[in-house]
Protein backbone atom coordinates (compact mmCIF):
# COMPACT_ATOMS: atom_id res chain seq x y z
CA UNK A 1 0.00 0.00 0.00
CA UNK A 2 1.11 3.43 -1.09
CA UNK A 3 2.37 5.86 1.97
CA UNK A 4 0.16 9.50 1.96
CA UNK A 5 4.56 10.68 1.74
CA UNK A 6 4.45 8.58 -1.79
CA UNK A 7 1.09 10.33 -3.02
CA UNK A 8 2.17 13.79 -2.05
CA UNK A 9 5.14 13.19 -4.36
CA UNK A 10 2.42 12.29 -7.30
CA UNK A 11 0.63 15.89 -6.70
CA UNK A 12 4.00 17.21 -6.54
CA UNK A 13 4.97 15.86 -9.79
CA UNK A 14 1.41 16.62 -10.97
CA UNK A 15 1.68 20.32 -10.79
CA UNK A 16 5.33 20.27 -12.35
CA UNK A 17 3.90 20.47 -15.02
CA UNK A 18 1.60 23.47 -14.68
CA UNK A 19 2.56 26.84 -16.71
CA UNK A 20 3.72 29.49 -14.76
CA UNK A 21 3.87 33.72 -16.19
CA UNK A 22 7.38 34.70 -15.39
CA UNK A 23 7.32 37.32 -12.47
CA UNK A 24 7.95 40.59 -14.45
CA UNK A 25 4.84 39.64 -16.11
CA UNK A 26 2.81 39.45 -12.66
CA UNK A 27 4.53 42.97 -11.60
CA UNK A 28 3.44 44.40 -14.75
CA UNK A 29 0.07 43.58 -14.00
CA UNK A 30 0.21 44.96 -11.08
CA UNK A 31 0.96 48.10 -12.39
CA UNK A 32 -1.69 48.16 -15.17
CA UNK A 33 -4.31 47.45 -12.01
CA UNK A 34 -3.19 50.36 -10.57
CA UNK A 35 -3.22 52.26 -13.14
CA UNK A 36 -6.59 51.97 -14.13
CA UNK A 37 -7.16 52.21 -10.53
CA UNK A 38 -6.46 55.78 -10.71
CA UNK A 39 -7.57 56.24 -14.10
CA UNK A 40 -11.47 55.15 -12.62
CA UNK A 41 -10.38 57.80 -9.73
CA UNK A 42 -9.76 60.64 -12.31
CA UNK A 43 -13.12 59.24 -14.26
CA UNK A 44 -15.09 59.39 -10.89
CA UNK A 45 -13.74 63.42 -10.35
CA UNK A 46 -14.29 64.06 -13.96
CA UNK A 47 -17.89 62.72 -13.75
CA UNK A 48 -18.52 64.64 -10.47
CA UNK A 49 -17.50 67.61 -11.99
CA UNK A 50 -19.72 67.66 -14.72
CA UNK A 51 -22.50 66.03 -12.40
CA UNK A 52 -23.32 63.05 -14.11
CA UNK A 53 -26.27 61.11 -12.85
CA UNK A 54 -24.45 57.64 -12.70
CA UNK A 55 -21.03 56.75 -12.81
CA UNK A 56 -19.37 53.54 -14.00
CA UNK A 57 -17.90 50.48 -11.61
CA UNK A 58 -14.49 52.32 -10.91
CA UNK A 59 -12.69 48.87 -11.67
CA UNK A 60 -12.79 45.73 -12.22
CA UNK A 61 -9.87 43.20 -11.09
CA UNK A 62 -7.13 42.42 -13.54
CA UNK A 63 -8.58 39.81 -15.88
CA UNK A 64 -7.76 36.53 -14.07
CA UNK A 65 -4.18 34.95 -15.06
CA UNK A 66 -4.94 31.87 -17.53
CA UNK A 67 -3.23 28.45 -17.84
CA UNK A 68 -1.97 29.26 -21.19
CA UNK A 69 0.19 32.27 -19.56
CA UNK A 70 3.85 31.39 -21.39
CA UNK A 71 6.55 29.53 -19.75
CA UNK A 72 9.26 31.95 -19.19
CA UNK A 73 11.62 29.60 -16.54
CA UNK A 74 10.90 25.75 -16.22
CA UNK A 75 14.14 25.92 -14.00
CA UNK A 76 13.18 23.61 -11.29
CA UNK A 77 13.68 25.44 -8.05
CA UNK A 78 12.21 22.82 -5.82
CA UNK A 79 14.58 20.14 -3.44
CA UNK A 80 12.71 17.16 -2.91
CA UNK A 81 13.07 15.11 -0.38
CA UNK A 82 14.40 12.01 -2.63
CA UNK A 83 17.26 14.45 -3.17
CA UNK A 84 17.85 13.93 0.37
CA UNK A 85 20.21 11.50 2.36
CA UNK A 86 17.97 8.72 3.11
CA UNK A 87 18.08 6.59 6.34
CA UNK A 88 19.53 3.92 5.01
CA UNK A 89 22.66 5.99 4.07
CA UNK A 90 23.36 6.44 7.27
CA UNK A 91 21.69 3.77 9.25
CA UNK A 92 19.31 5.87 10.70
CA UNK A 93 15.82 4.56 11.68
CA UNK A 94 13.06 4.74 9.35
CA UNK A 95 11.12 8.03 10.34
CA UNK A 96 12.97 10.85 8.95
CA UNK A 97 12.49 13.92 10.61
CA UNK A 98 10.96 16.45 8.41
CA UNK A 99 12.31 20.53 9.59
CA UNK A 100 10.67 21.98 6.38
CA UNK A 101 11.25 23.32 3.21
CA UNK A 102 10.26 26.53 1.85
CA UNK A 103 11.71 29.52 -0.69
CA UNK A 104 13.78 32.48 0.30
CA UNK A 105 15.12 31.29 3.72
CA UNK A 106 18.50 32.50 4.89
CA UNK A 107 21.02 30.02 5.36
CA UNK A 108 21.58 28.41 8.80
CA UNK A 109 24.81 28.27 10.29
CA UNK A 110 25.58 27.01 13.96
CA UNK A 111 25.26 29.39 16.42
CA UNK A 112 28.61 30.51 17.48
CA UNK A 113 29.38 31.08 13.70
CA UNK A 114 25.81 33.11 13.09
CA UNK A 115 27.08 35.19 16.08
CA UNK A 116 30.47 35.92 14.65
CA UNK A 117 28.90 36.34 11.06
CA UNK A 118 26.72 38.71 12.35
CA UNK A 119 29.57 41.14 13.26
CA UNK A 120 32.60 40.10 10.18
CA UNK A 121 30.67 38.74 7.48
CA UNK A 122 27.04 39.84 7.45
CA UNK A 123 27.01 39.55 3.60
CA UNK A 124 26.47 35.43 4.45
CA UNK A 125 23.99 36.13 6.92
CA UNK A 126 21.83 38.47 3.99
CA UNK A 127 22.06 35.59 1.29
CA UNK A 128 18.64 34.00 0.74
CA UNK A 129 18.48 30.66 -0.82
CA UNK A 130 15.77 30.21 -3.82
CA UNK A 131 15.12 27.18 -2.01
CA UNK A 132 15.76 25.71 1.08
CA UNK A 133 14.87 21.43 2.21
CA UNK A 134 15.73 20.69 6.00
CA UNK A 135 15.76 16.80 7.61
CA UNK A 136 17.29 15.36 10.79
CA UNK A 137 17.98 11.88 10.53
CA UNK A 138 17.29 10.19 14.01
CA UNK A 139 18.66 6.63 15.59
CA UNK A 140 16.06 4.07 16.41
CA UNK A 141 11.69 4.11 15.67
CA UNK A 142 9.44 6.04 17.76
CA UNK A 143 8.36 3.65 20.04
CA UNK A 144 12.39 2.82 20.92
CA UNK A 145 14.53 5.52 20.81
CA UNK A 146 17.81 5.73 22.05
CA UNK A 147 18.73 8.66 24.75
CA UNK A 148 20.55 10.81 22.32
CA UNK A 149 18.70 9.89 19.01
CA UNK A 150 20.09 13.00 16.79
CA UNK A 151 22.56 11.05 14.14
CA UNK A 152 22.64 13.93 11.35
CA UNK A 153 21.24 17.11 10.07
CA UNK A 154 21.28 18.21 6.66
CA UNK A 155 20.08 21.34 4.92
CA UNK A 156 19.68 21.45 1.62
CA UNK A 157 19.47 25.07 -0.39
CA UNK A 158 19.58 26.09 -3.64
CA UNK A 159 20.76 29.54 -5.04
CA UNK A 160 21.36 31.78 -7.71
CA UNK A 161 24.37 30.19 -10.26
CA UNK A 162 27.07 32.83 -9.27
CA UNK A 163 25.80 32.54 -5.63
CA UNK A 164 26.53 28.89 -5.24
CA UNK A 165 29.91 28.77 -7.34
CA UNK A 166 31.58 31.98 -4.62
CA UNK A 167 29.70 30.25 -1.82
CA UNK A 168 32.52 27.93 -0.50
CA UNK A 169 34.85 30.56 -1.09
CA UNK A 170 32.97 33.01 0.44
CA UNK A 171 32.33 31.10 3.66
CA UNK A 172 36.24 30.02 3.79
CA UNK A 173 37.64 33.29 3.95
CA UNK A 174 34.30 34.36 6.27
CA UNK A 175 35.62 31.73 8.38
CA UNK A 176 38.74 32.23 8.61
CA UNK A 177 38.35 36.01 9.52
CA UNK A 178 35.90 34.19 12.99
CA UNK A 179 39.67 32.53 13.47
CA UNK A 180 39.83 33.24 17.69
CA UNK A 181 36.19 34.55 17.27
CA UNK A 182 35.76 35.31 21.76
CA UNK A 183 32.83 35.50 23.22
CA UNK A 184 31.82 35.94 26.91
CA UNK A 185 29.18 34.66 28.91
CA UNK A 186 28.18 32.95 32.40
CA UNK A 187 27.54 29.64 33.42
CA UNK A 188 26.02 28.08 36.34
CA UNK A 189 27.97 25.40 38.86
CA UNK A 190 27.00 24.40 41.93
CA UNK A 191 29.95 27.19 43.52
CA UNK A 192 27.53 29.52 41.85
CA UNK A 193 27.94 31.35 38.65
CA UNK A 194 30.97 31.64 36.83
CA UNK A 195 32.01 34.29 34.04
CA UNK A 196 33.70 32.65 31.14
CA UNK A 197 34.86 33.44 27.87
CA UNK A 198 34.85 31.08 25.17
CA UNK A 199 37.39 30.78 22.25
CA UNK A 200 36.48 29.28 18.78
CA UNK A 201 37.56 29.27 15.23
CA UNK A 202 36.54 27.05 12.27
CA UNK A 203 39.48 25.17 10.62
CA UNK A 204 39.22 23.28 7.42
CA UNK A 205 39.66 19.75 8.36
CA UNK A 206 39.62 18.67 4.50
CA UNK A 207 38.79 19.61 1.32
CA UNK A 208 37.48 18.49 -2.12
CA UNK A 209 36.41 15.18 -1.08
CA UNK A 210 32.53 15.28 -3.04
CA UNK A 211 30.89 16.98 -5.40
CA UNK A 212 31.90 20.12 -7.46
CA UNK A 213 33.48 21.79 -3.81
CA UNK A 214 33.39 20.62 -0.54
CA UNK A 215 35.00 21.56 2.94
CA UNK A 216 35.06 19.60 6.08
CA UNK A 217 35.30 22.27 9.06
CA UNK A 218 35.64 21.97 12.45
CA UNK A 219 34.25 23.57 15.23
CA UNK A 220 37.08 23.85 18.10
CA UNK A 221 35.67 25.84 21.49
CA UNK A 222 37.30 26.11 24.26
CA UNK A 223 35.90 28.05 27.56
CA UNK A 224 37.90 29.08 30.36
CA UNK A 225 36.83 30.55 33.57
CA UNK A 226 37.30 34.72 32.60
CA UNK A 227 38.92 35.17 36.63
CA UNK A 228 41.28 31.87 36.81
CA UNK A 229 41.70 31.15 33.15
CA UNK A 230 41.11 27.04 34.50
CA UNK A 231 40.04 25.55 30.91
CA UNK A 232 36.10 24.57 32.12
CA UNK A 233 34.60 22.93 28.49
CA UNK A 234 36.69 21.90 25.17
CA UNK A 235 34.65 20.41 22.28
CA UNK A 236 36.02 20.06 18.64
CA UNK A 237 32.78 18.90 16.46
CA UNK A 238 32.78 18.57 12.07
CA UNK A 239 30.15 19.42 9.57
CA UNK A 240 30.60 19.12 6.21
CA UNK A 241 29.66 22.10 3.37
CA UNK A 242 29.06 20.71 -0.44
CA UNK A 243 28.25 22.77 -3.30
CA UNK A 244 27.06 20.58 -6.41
CA UNK A 245 25.87 22.70 -9.29
CA UNK A 246 23.47 25.48 -7.67
CA UNK A 247 22.69 23.59 -4.74
CA UNK A 248 24.67 23.69 -1.42
CA UNK A 249 24.24 21.48 1.25
CA UNK A 250 25.40 21.44 5.02
CA UNK A 251 25.68 18.27 6.99
CA UNK A 252 25.92 18.62 10.65
CA UNK A 253 26.45 15.23 12.02
CA UNK A 254 26.53 13.60 15.99
CA UNK A 255 29.41 14.11 18.46
CA UNK A 256 32.28 12.24 18.02
CA UNK A 257 31.78 11.41 13.89
CA UNK A 258 35.21 10.60 12.69
CA UNK A 259 36.11 12.78 9.47
CA UNK A 260 36.42 9.62 7.14
CA UNK A 261 32.63 8.58 7.92
CA UNK A 262 31.38 11.96 7.49
CA UNK A 263 33.69 12.27 4.39
CA UNK A 264 31.67 9.12 2.97
CA UNK A 265 28.22 10.59 4.43
CA UNK A 266 29.09 13.90 2.24
CA UNK A 267 30.46 11.59 -1.41
CA UNK A 268 26.30 9.87 -0.98
CA UNK A 269 24.66 13.35 0.03
CA UNK A 270 26.65 14.74 -2.97
CA UNK A 271 25.43 11.64 -5.34
CA UNK A 272 21.86 11.71 -3.76
CA UNK A 273 21.70 15.83 -4.98
CA UNK A 274 23.49 15.27 -8.13
CA UNK A 275 19.88 14.78 -10.48
CA UNK A 276 18.47 17.83 -8.92
CA UNK A 277 21.13 20.11 -9.46
CA UNK A 278 21.62 22.65 -12.07
CA UNK A 279 23.60 21.82 -14.07
CA UNK A 280 23.26 17.93 -13.22
CA UNK A 281 25.64 15.92 -12.72
CA UNK B 1 9.08 49.72 -6.11
CA UNK B 2 11.90 48.61 -5.86
CA UNK B 3 13.99 44.49 -5.69
CA UNK B 4 11.87 43.08 -8.88
CA UNK B 5 14.53 40.77 -9.02
CA UNK B 6 14.42 39.37 -5.03
CA UNK B 7 10.62 39.03 -6.02
CA UNK B 8 11.01 37.21 -9.24
CA UNK B 9 13.55 35.23 -7.06
CA UNK B 10 10.89 33.96 -4.32
CA UNK B 11 8.16 33.47 -6.89
CA UNK B 12 10.01 31.54 -8.54
CA UNK B 13 10.91 29.28 -5.51
CA UNK B 14 7.48 29.09 -3.73
CA UNK B 15 4.68 28.80 -6.01
CA UNK B 16 5.16 25.18 -6.90
CA UNK B 17 4.64 24.92 -3.03
CA UNK B 18 1.98 27.61 -2.59
CA UNK B 19 0.03 26.06 -5.69
CA UNK B 20 0.42 22.12 -4.44
CA UNK B 21 -1.29 23.83 -0.78
CA UNK B 22 -4.19 26.24 -2.34
CA UNK B 23 -4.73 23.03 -5.37
CA UNK B 24 -5.39 20.26 -1.88
CA UNK B 25 -7.03 23.19 0.09
CA UNK B 26 -9.47 23.64 -3.06
CA UNK B 27 -9.42 20.47 -5.40
CA UNK B 28 -9.44 22.39 -8.30
CA UNK B 29 -6.49 22.80 -9.96
CA UNK B 30 -7.19 25.39 -12.45
CA UNK B 31 -8.97 27.29 -9.93
CA UNK B 32 -5.38 27.09 -7.77
CA UNK B 33 -3.74 28.59 -10.12
CA UNK B 34 -5.79 31.87 -10.23
CA UNK B 35 -5.53 31.94 -6.22
CA UNK B 36 -1.58 31.78 -6.17
CA UNK B 37 -1.16 34.30 -8.74
CA UNK B 38 -3.48 36.36 -7.47
CA UNK B 39 -1.93 36.42 -3.75
CA UNK B 40 1.75 36.76 -5.38
CA UNK B 41 -0.13 39.93 -6.88
CA UNK B 42 -1.06 41.33 -3.74
CA UNK B 43 2.39 40.33 -2.29
CA UNK B 44 4.40 42.67 -5.33
CA UNK B 45 2.43 45.41 -4.27
CA UNK B 46 3.68 44.96 -0.26
CA UNK B 47 7.04 43.30 -0.96
CA UNK B 48 9.07 46.04 0.67
CA UNK B 49 7.37 44.65 3.69
CA UNK B 50 6.99 41.27 3.14
CA UNK B 51 10.35 40.67 1.82
CA UNK B 52 11.34 41.52 5.41
CA UNK B 53 9.36 38.97 6.72
CA UNK B 54 10.90 35.77 8.59
CA UNK B 55 8.55 33.38 7.05
CA UNK B 56 7.70 34.89 3.48
CA UNK B 57 5.62 31.83 2.83
CA UNK B 58 3.85 32.07 6.18
CA UNK B 59 2.13 35.28 4.31
CA UNK B 60 1.25 33.85 0.87
CA UNK B 61 -0.69 31.09 2.42
CA UNK B 62 -2.53 32.86 4.53
CA UNK B 63 -3.87 35.94 1.65
CA UNK B 64 -3.94 32.94 -1.08
CA UNK B 65 -6.36 30.96 1.56
CA UNK B 66 -8.45 33.67 1.90
CA UNK B 67 -8.83 33.76 -1.55
CA UNK B 68 -9.60 30.68 -2.41
CA UNK B 69 -12.08 30.81 0.37
CA UNK B 70 -13.77 34.14 -0.77
CA UNK B 71 -14.09 31.53 -4.20
CA UNK B 72 -14.89 28.74 -2.25
CA UNK B 73 -18.50 28.22 -4.26
CA UNK B 74 -17.05 28.97 -7.95
CA UNK B 75 -14.26 25.98 -6.87
CA UNK B 76 -16.86 23.50 -5.55
CA UNK B 77 -18.55 24.26 -8.94
CA UNK B 78 -15.48 23.81 -11.06
CA UNK B 79 -14.24 20.45 -9.11
CA UNK B 80 -17.41 18.62 -10.23
CA UNK B 81 -17.27 19.47 -13.68
CA UNK B 82 -13.92 18.54 -13.63
CA UNK B 83 -14.68 15.27 -11.80
CA UNK B 84 -17.97 15.06 -14.58
CA UNK B 85 -15.85 16.39 -17.39
CA UNK B 86 -12.34 16.40 -17.25
CA UNK B 87 -10.22 19.26 -16.78
CA UNK B 88 -10.40 22.23 -18.89
CA UNK B 89 -7.96 22.40 -21.68
CA UNK B 90 -4.68 23.24 -21.56
CA UNK B 91 -4.68 22.90 -17.68
CA UNK B 92 -2.83 19.70 -17.28
CA UNK B 93 -4.92 16.78 -16.25
CA UNK B 94 -4.05 15.39 -12.75
CA UNK B 95 -2.98 12.07 -12.61
CA UNK B 96 -5.63 9.35 -10.71
CA UNK B 97 -3.93 9.38 -7.62
CA UNK B 98 -3.41 13.08 -7.35
CA UNK B 99 -7.42 13.52 -8.50
CA UNK B 100 -8.29 10.15 -5.56
CA UNK B 101 -6.44 12.19 -2.97
CA UNK B 102 -7.71 15.37 -3.76
CA UNK B 103 -11.40 13.75 -3.69
CA UNK B 104 -10.83 12.37 -0.33
CA UNK B 105 -9.43 15.53 1.15
CA UNK B 106 -12.31 17.30 -0.06
CA UNK B 107 -14.00 15.10 2.67
CA UNK B 108 -12.07 16.05 5.62
CA UNK B 109 -12.63 19.17 7.75
CA UNK B 110 -10.93 21.98 6.79
CA UNK B 111 -8.83 22.36 9.58
CA UNK B 112 -7.67 18.48 8.87
CA UNK B 113 -7.28 19.16 5.08
CA UNK B 114 -5.44 22.38 6.19
CA UNK B 115 -3.00 20.13 8.62
CA UNK B 116 -2.45 17.29 6.20
CA UNK B 117 -1.67 19.97 3.30
CA UNK B 118 1.15 21.74 5.45
CA UNK B 119 2.68 18.63 7.06
CA UNK B 120 2.85 16.45 4.08
CA UNK B 121 2.58 18.19 1.06
CA UNK B 122 4.89 21.06 2.55
CA UNK B 123 7.09 19.49 4.99
CA UNK B 124 5.98 21.76 7.84
CA UNK B 125 6.82 20.46 11.27
CA UNK B 126 4.04 20.13 13.32
CA UNK B 127 4.96 22.91 15.54
CA UNK B 128 5.27 24.77 12.71
CA UNK B 129 1.66 23.88 11.66
CA UNK B 130 0.29 24.69 14.91
CA UNK B 131 2.26 28.06 14.96
CA UNK B 132 0.54 29.29 11.40
CA UNK B 133 -2.72 27.69 12.15
CA UNK B 134 -2.91 29.26 15.98
CA UNK B 135 -3.67 25.65 17.41
CA UNK B 136 -2.12 23.89 19.93
CA UNK B 137 0.24 21.21 18.66
CA UNK B 138 -1.62 18.59 20.40
CA UNK B 139 -4.22 19.93 18.26
CA UNK B 140 -2.71 19.55 14.98
CA UNK B 141 -1.22 15.97 16.31
CA UNK B 142 -4.81 14.98 16.79
CA UNK B 143 -5.76 16.54 13.43
CA UNK B 144 -3.56 14.47 11.48
CA UNK B 145 -4.19 11.65 12.82
CA UNK B 146 -7.69 11.57 12.19
CA UNK B 147 -7.19 13.04 8.86
CA UNK B 148 -4.62 10.41 8.27
CA UNK B 149 -6.93 7.95 9.27
CA UNK B 150 -10.00 9.07 7.48
CA UNK B 151 -7.77 8.83 4.14
CA UNK B 152 -6.48 5.84 5.42
CA UNK B 153 -9.69 4.03 4.78
CA UNK B 154 -10.66 6.60 1.74
CA UNK B 155 -7.61 5.83 -0.36
CA UNK B 156 -6.55 2.54 0.91
CA UNK B 157 -3.19 3.81 2.08
CA UNK B 158 -0.87 2.92 4.80
CA UNK B 159 -1.58 5.55 8.05
CA UNK B 160 1.38 4.00 10.13
CA UNK B 161 3.08 7.05 9.95
CA UNK B 162 4.24 9.30 13.17
CA UNK B 163 2.23 12.32 13.38
CA UNK B 164 5.12 14.03 15.29
CA UNK B 165 7.51 13.95 12.49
Amino acid sequence: MPELHDLMDHVRDDLTVVRWPAGDELRRRVGRRRQRVIAAAAALVTAMTVGAASLGRPDREAPSPTATSPTVDARPVEIRRSALLRPEDVGAGPDTQADGESAFQPIRFDVMLDLCFGQRAPELLALRSLYSHRQTLLLGTESDRPARPFLLGQAAYRLTAPEAAAFLRDLRSAMESCDGFTQTGEIERSDGKVKTTGRYSWPIAASGFAGDESILVRHDALIRNAATGEVIGESSELSAYLRIGDLVTVLSPRAGTSADDLRQIAITAAERLCPSANPPC
Amino acid sequence: MADGAGFDEFYQGSRQRLLGYVFLLTGDLAEAQDVVQEAYMRAWQRWSTIRGYDDPEAWMRTVARRIAVSQWRRIRGRARAYLLHGAADPVPAPSLSTVAVVQALSRLPAEQRVAIAMHYLLGMPVVDVARETGAPVGTVKARLHRGRAALAELLAIDSGEPADA
